[in-house]
C-alpha cells in the first residue's frame, strides 16, 4: 500500500513459501527474460524455454490482425523485441498450468482465482488435459505468476514445448466402483518423476501419457495417447497382483492412430522404468526434421509393435536403477481423499429444490464408498469465472474439503459428497451459477480455444459450441438416446478437442466460395468415446460453419428415423455408410451468394468477414508451425480418409480421396510463395507445374522427377467412383510417396535438409 | 507515505432500462478496434464470454487495459481494468482511471446502434485493485484508500452515497459507491 511496502516484490514476499528448486527455475527463466529484452538470446531459444516453462504465443502475437477488411499492424510499445520468432513481446498470450491428474486444492484454486483476476481476464479455462489456461497473459508477469503458483505447489514446467506434457487420470480415480484400483498415486508418481528428468529434455515433439482405472470407460483414454496404462489386477501364485494394461503409441491430430497393446500387464513396480525406457528410445529415435511425423506413433509404425517392445525392453534392462521406481508404493494412500463428512442417504421424502431432479439425472456419479457421490460442474466451454470458482472452493470447504478435479471434458468434479447434503449443496451450486444439468451429454460440449485465441484456429470451433450449447438449451432433445451422444468442436485438423473421437467432432476448414473465403467445418461422424476412447469417426465432408446446427439436426433425425433396435450412432454410421450419409447431408453443403446471405460469410460470435488471414505460426509442438506445414498435415489427413475408405471396400471414394490428397499438398507447398488459392485442380495443376514441376524444385535427389508425375498423371486420368480395388490401392501408394516428396521438398527449401 | 495503486479497475453500471444483451456489443467493440476509437490505447480484439454467467460478457482486449461488458456480481456495467501499469499515487491514478472508463461508457452511449437502449447510472461507481501485492483485500488497505476515493468522487462532483467494500474478503479490493445525491455526466468525466 505505502512506497516502502511496495518495494516488496512477490519474490520477497513469499520467500520460503517456494521451494529452492522451483524458486531456481523461475530465476533462471527471469533471467532469459532479461537476455532476450537485451538481445543475447536469439528468439528461437527463447521460444522453446518459453514454452518449457507453460508461456504460449496467443493469436495475433505476430503483430497483425485482420479487422474484416484488411490486414492491420498491430504496434505494440515493445517496437521490434519479440519472445520468439514473429512473436511480438508485448502481444497477449497464453500461460498453460499443468494440474497434474487434474487435481487442485480449494487453496490452489484460489490462487488461480487471483492470478485470472490479476494477469489475465478473470476467467479460468480447463482444457482436456486437465490443465488450466489463463489467456491474454502478459509475459512480463509470467515470473511472479510463476512464484505465486510455486508457492501452492504447481508448477508450469513443461506444460508445453517439446516435452511430457500434463499427466492426465480419471477424475472418478479412487471414487469408482469400476476401477481395478485407484490410478491417482500412479499418475503422482509418473509426473513427479518425469517432470525435469533428463531422459526427456531432448524430444523431438510432444509427449503425452494417461491413465485409466478400467477398461471400458472414456475417464482416461488410454488408446489415444503416447502411453496410456490401463489399471489391472492379475492373480500371481495366488495373491492379487496390481498392474497395468501398457498402450504405446497412440495419437489424434491430422493423422490418428490407435495405441497398440505393448504388454497385458506390467507390474506396478516395472511402471515408471518401463515409462522411462519408452521415453529414452522415443528420443532416441522419434524424428527430428519433419515435425509433422515427430510423435510416437510414427516410430511404433515404422518399427512394429513387436520391434519396438524389443528395443523398448533392451533399453529398460540398461536403464541403471533408481530408487523412486517404487519408493511410492510403500505411501499409495497418500493422494485418498479425505473426506469432510460422514456419508448419509438422502431423505427422499424431503421437498427437492426446483431443477434438482434435472442436474441430479446427468451430473451425480455414484461413488462405491456408500452413500457418497461425486457431482460434475458442468463448464460451458471449460470456462469458470474467478469468482465463481471462488464460490466452489467455500461449497467444496464446507461439504468435502480437498476434492476438487477437472476432466477431460473440461468440467469440474467434487467427490465424496454425502448424498444427505445434496440439496443444500445444489442450492448452493445454483446460486453461483455452477448447476447446469446435462454434464457428459450431447449439450456438454467440448472445445478448443480456435480462432477466439489458438494461432492455428481457421474456424471458430468456441463460437460454434456456445451456439450449440445454446440450441440444445432452447431445444432440448427428448431422445434418451440423443442426449447419450458427444459432440467435440476443433478449430483446425490438429483435434485439441479430441474430436475423433466424438460421436459427432468437427474441426475447422475453409473454402473458397466465388472469391471470398468461407468458415466450414468438417464433420466426424461415429467416434468412441467409450472404451478409453476406442474407435474414431469418419469424415463426412465439410459444411458451411452456419449451417452446423442444421447438420446436427439433420444427423440425429436421420439416425432417429432410420436407426435399428438399439443401434449406437457408431454402429450406424458404419453400416449405413459413409456414401449414404453424406447424400442425406448434401443438400447442407450449399453457401449462398453474399448478396443473398451475408451472414454465411462471416463466423459464430464474430462480427468481421471470415479470413484466413490471421493464421499464424503455431507454437503446439514447441517450434513454429508454418501454414505450409500445416497444409501438408492435412493432405496427410485426407490419404488416411482415403486408407479407411479402401478399408470399408469404397474403392472409387478411396481412389479419389487419394488424389486430392495430392493436390492438398501440391496446394501447400504453393503457399511458400503466399499463393493462396481454391482447391481447384486446374489452377493447383498450372501452379504446380509452374513453380515445382518445370523448375526442378520438387525433384527427388535421387528418383528425379517421379513423384511430380504422380500427380500429373492423375491430374491427366483422373480417379472415378467406378475405380477397383487394385487402382485405388495404386493411388494410395502413389499419394504416400507423393506426401513424403512434398514434405522433403518443403524442407530443402527450408534449409532444413 | 503516500499511498501507491495500480491495475485499478473502474464500472459504470447500466440503467434498469438498458438492454444488456450481450451480443450486440461485438461489432460495436469490433469497429472500435477498426477505426482506434480510443487514442493513445492499443485495441486489439474481442474476447467473448457469453456463455458465463455473471463474468466478464465482452471483453475489448486492449494493450493497456480490458474494457469489458461485465455482469460480475449479477449487476451489468463498463468495467475498465487498467493492466501492467506503474504504481502511481492513488488519486492520481484513481482519477485517471474513471475517466478513461468514462470515456468508453459516454462512448457506448453515443453509438448509434446502441444509444437507444443504453444508458449508464450515474449514482453508482464501482473501484477495484487487481494487485493483491500493494492493495491486500484487508482493513487496512480500506483505511487508506477509502478517503482518497472519496475526496477524488467529491472533486469530479460526486455528492453524498455510502461507499461499502466487497463482501468476500477473498476477493481483490473493490469499493463501491452507491446512492450519490449528486454525480456528474459520463460526458463531464471524460
Ligand atoms: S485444434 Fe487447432 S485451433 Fe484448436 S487449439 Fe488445437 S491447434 Fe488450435
Amino acid at each position: 500500500m505505502s512506497d516502502v511496502e511496495t518495494k516488496l516484490n512477490w519474490k520477497e514476499r513469499l520467500g520460503p513459501r517456494i521451494s529452492a528448486e522451483m524458486g531456481e527455475e523461475i530465476d533462471v527463466f527471469e533471467t532469459n527474460m532479461i537476455l532476450r529484452k537485451a538481445g543475447k538470446i536469439a528468439p528461437k531459444i527463447f521460444a522453446e524455454a518459453r514454452l518449457r516453462r507453460g508461456m504460449y504465443g496467443q493469436r495475433y502475437d505476430n503483430g497483425s490482425r485482420h479487422d474484416g477488411s484488411a490486414t492491420q499492424r498491430l504496434d505494440f510499445p515493445c517496437g521490434d523485441l519479440t519472445k520468439g520468432p514473429e512473436t511480438v513481446w508485448d502481444a497477449p498470450g497464453m500461460c498453460r498450468i499443468k494440474i497434474p491428474m487434474g487435481v487442485v486444492s480449494n487453496e490452489q484454486l484460489d490462487l488461480l482465482s487471483d492470478l485470472a483476476e490479476e494477469y489475465s481476464d478473470a476467467i479460468l479455462h480447463v482444457t482436456t488435459r486437465q490443465d488450466i489456461q489463463l489467456h491474454f497473459v502478459h509475459i512480463d508477469n509470467s515470473p511472479d505468476l510463476m512464484r505465486r503458483l510455486a508457492a501452492v505447489g504447481i508448477t508450469t514446467r513443461e506444460a508445453c514445448g517439446n516435452s511430457v506434457r500434463n499427466i492426465t487420470a480419471c477424475q472418478y480415480a479412487g471414487a469408482c466402483a469400476e476401477s481395478a484400483f485407484d490410478v491417482t498415486p500412479y499418475a503422482r508418481a509418473a509426473t513427479y518423476f518425469l517432470l525435469g528428468h533428463k531422459d526427456i529434455q531432448d524430444f523431438g515433439r510432444k509427449f503425452k501419457i494417461s491413465f485409466s482405472g478400467c477398461k471400458t470407460n472414456p475417464c482416461g483414454l488410454a488408446m489415444f495417447h503416447d502411453v496410456g496404462c490401463i489399471a489391472v489386477t492379475k492373480e500371481i501364485d495366488g495373491v492379487a497382483k496390481r498392474g497395468f494394461e501398457f498402450y504405446v503409441g497412440g495419437g489424434l491430430g491430422a493423422v490418428p492412430f490407435q495405441a497398440q497393446l505393448f504388454d497385458e500387464f506390467v507390474p506396478e513396480e516395472e511402471l515408471l522404468p518401463l515409462c522411462q525406457a519408452v521415453c529414452r528410445v522415443f528420443s532416441r529415435l522419434g524424428e527430428r526434421k519433419n515435425r509433422a511425423r515427430a510423435r510416437l506413433k510414427f516410430v511404433v509404425k515404422k518399427l512394429g509393435i513387436d520391434e519396438f517392445k524389443a528395443i523398448v525392453l533392451q533399453e529398460r534392462a540398461t536403464i541403471p536403477e533408481d530408487s523412486r521406481w517404487t519408493t511410492y508404493l510403500a505411501e499409495l494412500s497418500v493422494s485418498d481423499d479425505k473426506p469432510l463428512r460422514k456419508g448419509e442417504p438422502l431423505d427422499d421424502s424431503i421437498a427437492l429444490p426446483e431443477g434438482f431432479s434435472d442436474w441430479r439425472e446427468h451430473n451425480l456419479w455414484q461413488q462405491p464408498q456408500e452413500n457418497y457421490v461425486t457431482a460434475t460442474i458442468r463448464l460451458p466451454l471449460g470456462d469458470i469465472s474467478a469468482e465463481q470458482a471462488r464460490s466452489l472452493t467455500t461449497i467444496a470447504r464446507k461439504y468435502t474439503g480437498d476434492t476438487i478435479r477437472l476432466t477431460v471434458e473440461q468440467n469440474m468434479v467434487v467427490r465424496f459428497l454425502s448424498e444427505s447434503d445434496l440439496p443444500k449443496f445444489y442450492l448452493e451450486l445454483a446460486a453461483a451459477n455452477l448447476a447446469s444439468p446435462g454434464a457428459s451429454t450431447i449439450a456438454d460440449i467440448v472445445s478448443c480455444p480456435g480462432t477466439d485465441t489458438c494461432k492455428l484456429g481457421v474456424s471458430a470451433s468456441r463460437g460454434l459450441a456456445g451456439e450449440l450449447e445454446n440450441k440444445f438449451a432452447r431445444e432440448p432433445l427428448v431422445d434418451p438416446e440423443a442426449q447419450k451422444l458427444h459432440i467435440k468442436t476443433s478449430g483446425c485438423f490438429n483435434s485439441c478437442s479430441q474430436h475423433h473421437v466424438a460421436d459427432l467432432g468437427f474441426l475447422g476448414v475453409s473454402r473458397m466460395v466465388e472469391g471470398r473465403r468461407v468458415a466450414h467445418f468438417q464433420l466426424v461422424l461415429g467416434g468412441e468415446w467409450g472404451n478409453n476412447g476406442g474407435a474414431y469417426g469418419l469424415a463426412i465432408g465439410a459444411f458451411p460453419s452456419k449451417r452446423i446446427p442444421q447438420v446436427v439436426d439433420r444427423v440425429l433425425g436421420y439416425w432417429a428415423k432410420e436407426r435399428e433396435e438399439g443401434e449406437t450412432l457408431q454402429s450406424f454410421v458404419k453400416r449405413v455408410g459413409r456414401a449414404v450419409i453424406k447424400k442425406e447431408l448434401n443438400s447442407l453443403r450449399k453457401v449462398p451468394s453474399y448478396e443473398e446471405n451475408p451472414d454465411f460469410y462471416t463466423d459464430w460470435g464474430d462480427s468481421r468477414e471470415f479470413t484466413v488471414g490471421d493464421l499464424g505460426t503455431g507454437e503446439c509442438a514447441g517450434e513454429v508451425v508454418s501454414i505450409v506445414e500445416f497444409g501438408l498435415q492435412d493432405a496427410e489427413r485426407r490419404l488416411f480418409d482415403a486408407q479407411v475408405e479402401l478399408e470399408g471396400e469404397r474403392s472409387g471414394q478411396a481412389s479419389m480421396s487419394a488424389y486430392k490428397s495430392m493436390l492438398t499438398a501440391a496446394k501447400a507447398l504453393i503457399m511458400v510463395f503466399n499463393i493462396d488459392i481454391e482447391e481447384d485442380a486446374d489452377r493447383v495443376l498450372s501452379d504446380f507445374r509452374k513453380h515445382f514441376h518445370d523448375t526442378g524444385r520438387f525433384h527427388d535427389p535421387f528418383a528425379g522427377a517421379k513423384f511430380a508425375r504422380y500427380l500429373l498423371n492423375r491430374y491427366d486420368n483422373p480417379p472415378s467412383l467406378e475405380d477397383s480395388a487394385v487402382t485405388a490401392r495404386e493411388a494410395i501408394d502413389e499419394a504416400q510417396l507423393f506426401i513424403e516428396a512434398a514434405q522433403a521438398c518443403y524442407q530443402r527449401m527450408q534449409g532444413t535438409i | 507515505m503516500s499511498t501507491l495503486l495500480r491495475q485499478i479497475g473502474i464500472k459504470f453500471f447500466l440503467t434498469e432500462e438498458s438492454d444488456s444483451s450481450l451480443d450486440r456489443f461485438i461489432p460495436v467493440f469490433h469497429e472500435w478496434i477498426r477505426e482506434k476509437r480510443i487514442s493513445d490505447t492499443l485495441l486489439i480484439d474481442v474476447a467473448d464470454y457469453r456463455h458465463v454467467p455473471n463474468g466478464p460478457g465482452i471483453i475489448l482486449v486492449a494493450n493497456e487495459a480490458h474494457y469489458a461488458i461485465d455482469s460480475t456480481g449479477g449487476a451489468s456495467g463498463l468495467l475498465y481494468s487498467r493492466l501492467r501499469d506503474q504504481a502511481r499515487p492513488a488519486k492520481e491514478a484513481l482519477a485517471d482511471a474513471i475517466k478513461r472508463a468514462a470515456f468508453a461508457a459516454n462512448a457506448l452511449q453515443n453509438e448509434p446502434r446502441l444509444a437507444e437502449s443504453l444508458s449508464f447510472r450515474t449514482d453508482t461507481l464501482e473501484m477495484h485493485v487487481s494487485d493483491r501485492l500493494i492493495a491486500p483485500n484487508s482493513p487496512e488497505t480500506r483505511a487508506s484508500v477509502e478517503p482518497i476515493f472519496r475526496s477524488v468522487l467529491e472533486e469530479l462532483g460526486y455528492q453524498g452515497g455510502d461507499i461499502v467494500l466487497a463482501q468476500d474478503s477473498r476477493s481483490r479490493f473493490a469499493l463501491r459507491l452507491s446512492g450519490a445525491r449528486e454525480s456528474p455526466s459520463l460526458a463531464s468525466l471524460c
